[in-house]
């Protein structure tokens, strides 16, 4: 708190003043701590402890405030005292109070500890200054069909200039060739007429949208708020855009593979064919143009299938059962069979499924599709374990296969043809990728698919919809996972909010979600750069560009401020205004670590605080105790950890360190897609070190947890505790 | 492998006959799940609701399954589709009817417009008794004889053959499922056909499998009160009739209609109609309160065997008490009412609803024969 004039205030109430003794934390400050002011009250959130904080900023023009009350994530619209001054929480509540003995010792001590880490804290930060730069917020949405148009009218309608970029001569996109819509009105029980023709015409009377018909990306420059994109049509030419939404949409998975569904059979179609022969008047046997008697329709043909693709397309059960009734309105004798794996028709089409399933025509069995022969003029489909026995054959004039959907983001025809050991990150991000986006990025040109089975560009679908891995890049509709026309319109507006926020967000110099309104933007000491390109090769955001020598090149507005880069750093050069190595470091060397007659063990747990961070407040909330000897740090995301913090934590005589993130693997929740990956692989080779250190490797524990898994944070600590008491205390302690 | 073609046609007849939410099923399996009278090994009524959806018909007929339903109604209750597949199982036991009954007379019984024919019949031959072997002036004769304006001999001249004809087609109908069943499931029997019989006749008597019931389950003991009710009164009728025989035989003197009230076999029918209306008055309140989820939908055929039942007995007991009251005409009349449907029951039994007696407890033989537990 040296040049920072402070005030610290402690709150009592929430039975903070029960649990331990304010005037010894009063005591504290006042010995240890270079404080303007300290004062405590019984109700420091109420209007009286606020104004009396508002009082003493002006009146003693403080410009940092210390807060130790209750956590960060409650009472932050009350404790906001403006840009200028510097807001610290300490907390005493959650972290402290509620999760520990009321009135002990261990207790005083821990609330000791965290306001000495709060007081370090804030003599190492800064205020931010925002990186605002002039920039476009015209949104550029790549690809003319029904996503692509709902999202340049949405973008259109707030006010938005849009380009709106289509490859082909016609808008319209794959609607344009369905004879009937699914329905999206209530009671969700009948077709819809197709409505693609007045989407296209709203469109093309839009004053604020630029349709480029014929057109594609030939690259993409810049950053979020800043893209220059160039596109070609013969002619090319440069215009420039702030955020971009791909809605490209989906091809349908390759009839030509599906040879065991007999899909080289004159009398088998796939379902886009059939709704082509339906769309353009009369549904017949393609063989000799006959009428259909009898239908039977294939579900999940070369989906759900590890040889094909290994996922549901969510949409081909309601498209099959719409077909179905198409034939049965054609040929009121005729019979529409569909044999599935599972029907699955989510939410409201489960409405239409029920209605269509009245329909004594339709025939539904579940089972297993062996093979597809001819048998004189008719086909014969063979079914496996299926309910109407455990090998039963059906006759039909035609059998339509449900084809899934696959990515048109996805490629499998641009392969990297060198092994595996030999490719370079660059290599890896072109494999699979068609060409779309073209962007000019150090970690390639196209979007990062969400895993190789997978080949869609989506981030983690819950949390974070529509966000891709790269910043000011949303991706909608069936280009961003499989779907429909009623999702493709939700998907497209849902991308359109985010493209909008991007460029306002960006605007203002902040981050987008999940740190939206960060101010904060990493800072690079680029004379200490060894050009080691770890910063650029971990950042899942493609953020940092290179020059030639390998000097990584920042984009701030690329940024999402995770950290990453910092913890990747084995220089140390990369740091924020409000978040940086020497920050933690003080705070770590702030804590007082028991000397080894103490029988007390000290254990420093780093905390990812986006799902970690809540698990162990709800422990708190739900009065869960656990150990009295940890001190928690509040990390932007785990793979912001520097493994210095660990040198630190070893030498300051912690006997342990727990690092608690999010979940990571295929269903990852971290909110830095890979961060609490990268902080586990690094600890890995920590571990090592303290082997051959003689230290125990288990001195560390990199675990994860779920938002909703307060219950495990005592299991967790109080499980470290324990096997920690086996081993010697911490031999660097006290030196 | 078996070659399967759907046939709207015979789903469209479950339809019709009760099974109209058919459609609705989805094949969870709930039903299979809920229901406790179902044979682990071979469990019902999921895979019945997909053949009765795709209309395969010679899976449904010696279904030995479609018999051993109780129609507790439990599968009906806790169906998340709302596919009743207690009405669907019924209206496949009604197409059972109709399939397997002698002559396939079983269709008649099932169509509401021949029913004006099917009570006719009985009406004129009743009539025809009474026009030629009635006492002259017998309306005047006291006391009140009924045998004065249908002399024994008489009925039991139409009734005697009407009844060998109804044991012929129910003998019939049985051998008939017993050969289907048969060609469903194979012939190596695991217990003896007599042992067989003595089980299901035990598990009638207690009606053990209705008792399994949950949902519907105060319907165990309406039924167990017309069933023992209706024995009661055929028993009765019985040995009325053996009586007057052995009377006209000269084997021996016993008492001859209209008995007085103290006699055994008095006692005996006054209390089976009793207990058989009390049974009556519970299953159609039900029926009339209850919503068909769990009491089942109720159809014409259901009906007719449920009216024609109760106007049988209630005809009896105003008879009686029209005889005791000593009120001629009225006596007389509703005694022919009273014979007219006695013999609709008992003659169009095999064709009726009432042939669920024969065709349940035939699969309950047939099943009891096997290893396989229901």
């Amino acid at each position: 708190m040296s040049d920072k004039k402070t005030g610290v205030y402690i709150c009592s109430g929430c039975g903070l003043g029960e649990a331990f003794d304010v005037a010894a934390l009063e005591k504290t400050v006042g010995d240890e701590f270079n404080a303007a002011l300290c004062k405590s009250s019984g109700f420091l959130c109420e209007e009286a402890g606020v104004n009396e904080i508002k009082g003493d900023i002006r009146n003693e023009g403080l410009d940092a405030v210390m807060i130790a009350a209750c956590s960060t994530r409650v009472n932050y619209d009350v404790f906001d005292f403006g840009e200028k001054i510097l807001v610290e929480r300490v907390d005493l509540r959650e972290k402290v109070a509620w999760c520990q003995d009321e009135g002990s010792e261990d207790t005083l001590d821990m609330a000791k500890d965290y306001l000495r880490m709060g007081a370090a804290k804030l003599k190492e930060i800064e205020l931010t200054v925002p990186f605002v730069q002039d920039v476009s917020d015209t949104i550029l949405v790549i690809g003319g069909g029904v996503a692509g148009m709902t999202s340049a009218l949405g973008a259109g309608a707030a006010g938005h200039n849009v380009l709106l970029v289509e490859k082909s001569d016609r808008l319209g996109g794959f609607m344009r060739g369905m004879k009937k819509t699914l329905p999206r009105n209530a009671p969700y029980i009948n077709l819809e007429e197709n409505s693609i023709e007045q989407l296209t015409e709203e469109v093309k009377a839009d004053r604020k949208i630029s349709v480029h018909l014929n057109s594609i990306i030939k690259s993409i420059v810049g950053a979020p708020g800043m893209f220059d994109v160039t596109i070609e049509n013969g002619a090319t030419s440069v215009v420039r855009a702030g955020a971009v939404v791909v809605a490209t949409g989906f091809r349908p998975y390759e009839k030509e593979k599906l040879t065991d569904f007999g899909s080289d059979l004159p009398d088998v179609v796939t379902s886009v064919e059939f709704e082509g022969m339906a769309a353009s008047g009369k549904i017949v046997r393609p063989s000799n143009g006959e009428p259909v008697g009898s239908a039977l329709f294939v579900q999940c043909a070369g989906s759900r299938d590890k040889k094909h693709l290994p996922y549901c397309s969510s949409i081909c059960c309601s498209v099959s059962l719409k077909q179905a009734l198409y034939l049965r309105e054609e040929y009121p004798d005729s019979s529409a069979t569909i044999v599935y794996k599972d029907i699955r028709t989510p939410g409201k089409m489960e409405l239409f499924y029920k209605q269509a399933q009245l329909d004594p025509g339709i025939f539904l069995v579940k089972g297993e599709i062996d093979n597809v022969t001819r048998d004189g003029d008719n086909l014969q489909v063979h079914v496996n374990d299926s309910l109407l026995g455990p090998a039963v054959s059906l006759k039909a004039d035609l059998v339509v296969l449900a084809t899934g959907m696959v990515s048109s983001t996805y490629d499998a025809s641009v392969t990297i043809d060198k092994p595996e050991d030999q490719m370079t990150d660059d290599d890896r991000a072109k494999s699979g990728k068609a060409s779309i986006l073209n962007l000019q990025y150090r970690k390639g040109p196209e979007l990062p698919h969400l895993k190789e089975e997978f080949a869609f560009p989506d981030s983690h679908f819950i949390c974070f919809p529509y966000e891709t891995q790269r910043t000011g890049i949303y991706a909608a509709g069936s280009a961003r996972s499989p779907q429909g026309i009623a999702d493709s319109i939700d998907d497209a507006l849902g991308a359109t909010v985010k493209a909008i926020q991007s460029v306002k967000l960006v605007g203002a110099g902040k981050a987008v979600s999940p740190r939206a309104g960060d101010t904060s933007y990493p800072d690079f000491f680029l004379q200490r750069c060894t050009q080691c390109k770890r910063c650029t090769v971990e950042c899942p955001f493609g953020t940092l560009d290179e020059d030639k020598k390998g000097t990584p090149k920042p984009n701030p507005t690329r940024c999402r401020r995770c950290g990453i880069c910092m913890g990747a750093c084995p220089e140390r050069i990369i740091s924020f205004a409000n978040y940086s190595i020497n920050m933690i470091s003080s705070m770590i060397k702030a804590i007082e670590a028991p000397d080894e007659f103490s029988g007390k063990l000290r254990v420093l747990m780093f905390v990812c605080e986006n799902d970690a961070m809540p698990a162990i407040e709800m422990a708190g909330l739900n009065r869960l105790k656990y150990d009295a000897q940890v001190r928690i740090i509040p990390l932007r995301c785990l793979g912001s950890t520097n493994i210095v913090w660990i040198a630190d934590a070893l030498a300051a005589g912690f006997d342990g360190v727990i690092m608690l993130g999010c979940k990571h693997g295929d269903d990852y929740q971290c909110h830095f897609v890979k961060g609490s990956e990268l902080a586990e692989t690094r600890m890995s080779k920590v571990q090592e070190t303290l082997d051959r250190l003689m230290l125990e490797s288990e001195r560390i524990l990199v675990e994860s947890i779920s938002i909703n898994e307060a219950h495990k944070v005592p299991e967790i600590i109080d499980g470290f505790m324990e096997n920690l008491s086996d081993m010697e205390p911490n031999p660097y302690k006290g030196f | 492998m078996s070659v399967i073609q759907p046939d709207i046609g015979v789903s469209l007849r479950v339809m019709e006959k009760g099974g109209d939410s058919l459609q609705k099923c989805f094949q969870c399996g709930n039903c299979s799940a809920i229901c406790d009278v179902t044979p682990d090994d071979d469990p019902f009524p999921r895979r019945e609701m997909l053949y009765a959806q795709w209309g395969q018909k010679e899976k449904l007929l010696g279904n030995v399954n479609v018999w051993l339903c109780h129609q507790c109604n439990d599968c009906s209750f806790h169906c998340p589709g709302g596919a009743n597949p207690g009405d669907v199982m019924a209206a496949v036991r009604n197409l059972s009817f109709q399939h397997y009954s002698y002559l396939g007379f079983g269709r008649y019984l099932s169509d509401p417009k021949l029913a004006p024919l099917l009570l006719a019949i009985p009406a004129v031959l009743i009539a025809l008794v009474v026009a030629v072997g009635s006492l002259p002036g017998f309306m005047s004769m006291k006391p009140i004889v009924f045998s004065n304006m249908a002399p024994v001999m008489a009925i039991d001249l139409i009734f005697i053959p009407a009844m060998v004809f109804a044991v012929v087609a129910g003998l019939a109908g049985i051998i008939a499922i017993w050969r289907d069943f048969t060609a469903h499931y194979g012939d190596e029997r695991d217990v003896a056909l007599i042992k067989a019989v003595w089980l299901t006749l035990l598990g009638v008597l207690r009606h053990d499998k209705m008792k399994k019931c949950v949902v519907n389950a105060p319907r165990t003991n309406a039924h167990l009160l017309l069933f023992y009710g209706f024995f009661a009164l055929l028993a009765t009728t019985t040995l009325v009739a053996l009586m007057h025989w052995i009377n006209l035989l000269g084997i021996a003197s016993v008492a001859e209609t209209p008995l007085p009230l103290s006699h055994p076999v008095k006692v005996l029918g006054n209390i089976g109609a009793i207990t058989a209306l009390s049974g009556i008055y519970i299953i159609v309140t039900r029926r009339l309160t209850l919503n068909a989820k769990q009491v089942g939908g109720t159809l014409y055929y259901d009906s007719f065997f449920g009216v024609v039942l109760f106007l049988t007995i209630a005809t009896g007991i105003l008879a009686e008490l029209f005889r005791l009251v000593d009120y001629s005409f009225p006596a007389f009349a509703i005694y022919y009412v009273h014979l007219v449907f006695v013999f609709t029951l008992l003659v169009y039994a095999p064709f009726s609803k009432f042939a669920h007696m024969l065709y349940r407890a035939t699969a309950l033989t047939f099943t009891n024969t096997r290893k396989r537990k229901p």
